[in-house]
């Protein structure tokens, strides 16, 4: 096994969609090989780098980019992802055992069922080849397998569902519950939102006690992370090899996959055979490996007969607004998160703007507000004085526009700039387009609504589109080969032993958080998988 | 020093002694009531014949800290720490601070919200250290990108004033649903 390691199945990624369907397979019988990247780093030393970094905004920060297996720094920055686009799009991504998942706001959210058919009704972006109902039992098994908490089935989300939420919802901290109150009724809907964050224990893994630090990294293992299905793959027989970078997909002249290669961090390599490959290695890594992989039968890529590979890069651009209420409400008290504005997530209006996601952050300000006051030269008793008004009246709200899939928006692997290892880093061109732009004037006009329904005072628009790390559309499911990577089993159109597990599958962006759509994916594509063993 | 781990209200203070915080209440009272809420005595918000030790040793400086976080009491090991942090930072940091007590001494009337100001006109560097001195016990971080150290995370001074509500991200501070209460004093 050392030298020539095989199994039934290879999966290049142990993120949160790797881990599913490593976890499904070995729990079937099969023999799983999963190859990450990235270190292994516990919890508790994540942790530990957390209350000891000196960026603790930067949700990066407590998982240190290694040199053999790179991923996007901001404070200082690392100019990992090379920018060639009009916008830049300074994402993050985590390359480590469990993969990004180590950090999120835990939104577990699902797609809206015109989501799946944004062409047919709306005239824009693209269908994707099944519908709603086609992914909503794999969406209640995801909901299941991460430990997701919601509301009843009074509070409809707009999302049919076959079975309530796995748990309850947590109870509303005090802002959110008036935030709630203030809202509803007033042209907005605001609803608690599904989480991944236990209210009661489940899994083995501990309730919610409102620790606040979701992102970057839950304490106590309340909140789902990847790492928990990539341990029970492990427990189920699966061999997790970490450190193992993989830089080349080798495919036999009939295209079938035949191995994937992998450097140590020394640079020694390693070919690794299997009957079934699955790249889950998030939504830039994977085309950037697919791209990589020329041959003489396959000049342009793995997979990318359709030359869709890397391309169609979407996220959910996001502005914000923080501002006074007149009020004191104490956010930071529970979960960073609890509450989303959901009445803009449809509508005829998405012929012509985009759709979106409203959120209010209940993390703790305490050190923002503190910052920018030492920062104004503040001291003494004034200063403890202006911390606690602050902290207790501060909002802050933020947005997520919907994307559509534009072939110029891309990743490609750098021809000049590589890693430690010589692996080419990506080069990203992204553009920001009218449909985002004109939904985005609407959202600025309805954050200045809500920070007057709170008499708000020093309202502070953030208008620049920052990305919420929501990376899709880079490997598009469709049914058509020649402008799609994946079929609908997400099965590559080019390879019948070759899938993929990734957030880059989806043909439209939507408004919400991509996480639970992965993983539903995952299993429903775990299960394909069993049938091909 | 209040302890992250173990700083449920409850089980600090009875009830009865938890104070109001009003927000729209201007000087005196709302003071007062706040310099209880966070565990000083009351002549520590206001001004006071101030006294520091001559030069710039460390007791110097955690006079001076005193005197600009309006607090009567500061962890000496931390005192220490930040200390030797800002003078290996910058040498002229050391007289800075006597420069700063002496000013201080001199301005015996000036109370500490309003030394930067007061400063700024004045001294433009003595400000600068006085912004520099604010942020490390505040925040917890002495030095600028790319080697900015942090000296302090759960015991940083920001997190004070709201320690009877807020958590210090990572922290559990009471049991699970506590936020649903409405918070003491809103």
């Amino acid at each position: 096994m050392a030298n020539n390691p095989s199994a039934d199945v290879v999966i290049v990624g142990s993120g949160v969609a790797g881990g599913l369907v490593a976890h499904q397979l070995a729990l079937a019988g099969a023999s799983v090989i999963i190859l990450e990247a990235g270190p292994r780093i516990p919890r508790w030393q994540i942790v530990e780098n957390f209350r000891n970094s000196p960026a603790k905004n930067d949700f990066a920060t407590p998982y240190p980019s290694m040199p053999y297996a790179p991923h996007p720094e901001y404070a200082p920055e690392n100019g990992y992802l090379i920018q060639k686009g009009d916008y830049p799009y300074n994402s993050q991504y985590l390359r480590l055992v469990g993969g990004t998942t180590w950090h999120w706001a835990a939104a577990a959210w699902r797609l809206l069922p015109s989501d799946f058919k944004l062409k047919t009704a709306y005239g824009v972006g693209r269908d994707w080849p099944f519908p709603y109902e086609a992914l909503e039992p794999w969406y209640y098994a995801a909901e299941v397998e991460l430990g997701v908490s919601g509301p009843d089935t009074a509070i409809d989300l707009g999302s049919p569902r076959s079975k309530p939420y796995p748990m309850q919802q947590l109870p509303l901290s005090y802002m959110d519950a008036r935030f709630s109150e203030v809202l509803n009724g007033n042209g907005f809907t605001v609803v608690p939102e599904p989480v991944a964050r236990n209210s009661r224990p489940y899994d083995e893994r501990p309730t919610c006690c409102g620790n606040n630090n979701c992102m970057p990294i839950c304490p106590i293992a309340a909140m789902y992370n990847g790492v928990v299905h990539a341990e029970k793959a492990e427990k189920a027989g699966a061999k997790l090899i970490a450190q193992a970078v993989v830089y080349r997909i080798e495919a036999d002249d009939k295209g079938l996959i035949s191995a994937v290669h992998y450097k140590d961090p020394s640079g020694g390599t390693t070919r690794v055979t299997g009957k079934l490959f699955v790249l889950a290695a998030n939504g830039i890594e994977t085309p950037k490996l697919m791209l990589m992989s020329t041959s003489g039968k396959f000049p342009h890529g793995v997979g990318n007969r359709s030359d869709q590979v890397g391309r169609n890069l979407m996220d959910h651009p996001g502005t914000g607004v923080s501002f006074l209420a007149n009020e004191a409400l104490w956010p930071g008290r529970g979960p960073m998160e609890m509450t989303s504005v959901v009445n803009f997530r449809d509508g005829a209006f998405r012929s012509d703007y985009a759709s979106k996601k409203l959120h209010l952050s209940n993390g703790v300000p305490t050190m923002a507000v503190a910052s920018a006051l030492i920062g104004k030269g503040l001291t003494g008793a004034e200063l403890d004085r202006q911390i606690r008004d602050r902290a207790a009246r501060t909002l802050t709200i933020n947005s997520f526009h919907e994307h559509l899939p534009e072939p110029q928006n891309r990743i490609v692997p750098s021809a000049d700039r590589k890693d430690a290892l010589g692996i080419p880093q990506p080069e990203i061109y992204y553009s920001i387009n009218d449909y985002v732009k004109k939904s985005a004037a609407n959202t600025h006009e309805l954050y200045a609504q809500i920070a007057d329904l709170f008499g708000g005072t020093e309202v502070a628009f953030d208008d620049r589109f920052a990305p919420n790390n929501h990376i899709m559309g880079t490997t598009i499911m469709g049914g058509d080969p020649n402008d799609s990577v994946v079929d609908a089993d997400c099965r590559t159109h080019d390879h019948q032993n070759l899938f993929l597990a990734t957030s880059g599958v989806m043909p439209s962006a939507a408004s919400v958080n991509c996480t639970l759509t992965i993983a539903a994916l995952a299993l429903r594509l775990a299960a394909k998988l069993k049938r091909e063993l | 020093m209040t302890d992250a781990r173990t700083s449920r209200p409850h089980e600090v203070q009875p009830a009865s002694t938890r104070r109001q915080f009003l927000l729209s209440t201007g000087a005196s009272a709302g003071a007062l009531a706040f310099a209880a809420a966070i565990g000083l005595p009351f002549a520590a918000s206001q001004a006071f014949a101030f006294t520091p030790p001559a030069g710039g040793g460390l007791d110097a400086f955690t006079a001076l800290s005193q005197q600009l976080t309006g607090r009567t009491h500061l962890d000496a090991a931390l005192a220490s720490r930040i200390y030797g942090a800002l003078a290996k930072a910058d040498s002229a940091f050391v007289s800075d601070v006597a420069a700063l007590n002496a000013w201080l001494k001199t301005h015996a009337g000036v109370p500490s919200d309003t030394v930067t100001a007061a400063l700024a006109s004045e001294d433009a560097r003595l400000s600068k250290t006085v912004g520099h001195i604010m942020r490390a016990w505040y925040l917890g971080l002495v030095g600028e990108e790319p080697t900015v150290q942090v000296l302090a995370y759960e015991h940083a001074l920001m997190f004070d004033p709201v320690s009877d509500v807020l958590t210090i991200p990572s922290y559990c501070r009471d049991v699970p649903f506590y936020w649903v209460q409405k918070p003491v004093g809103v």
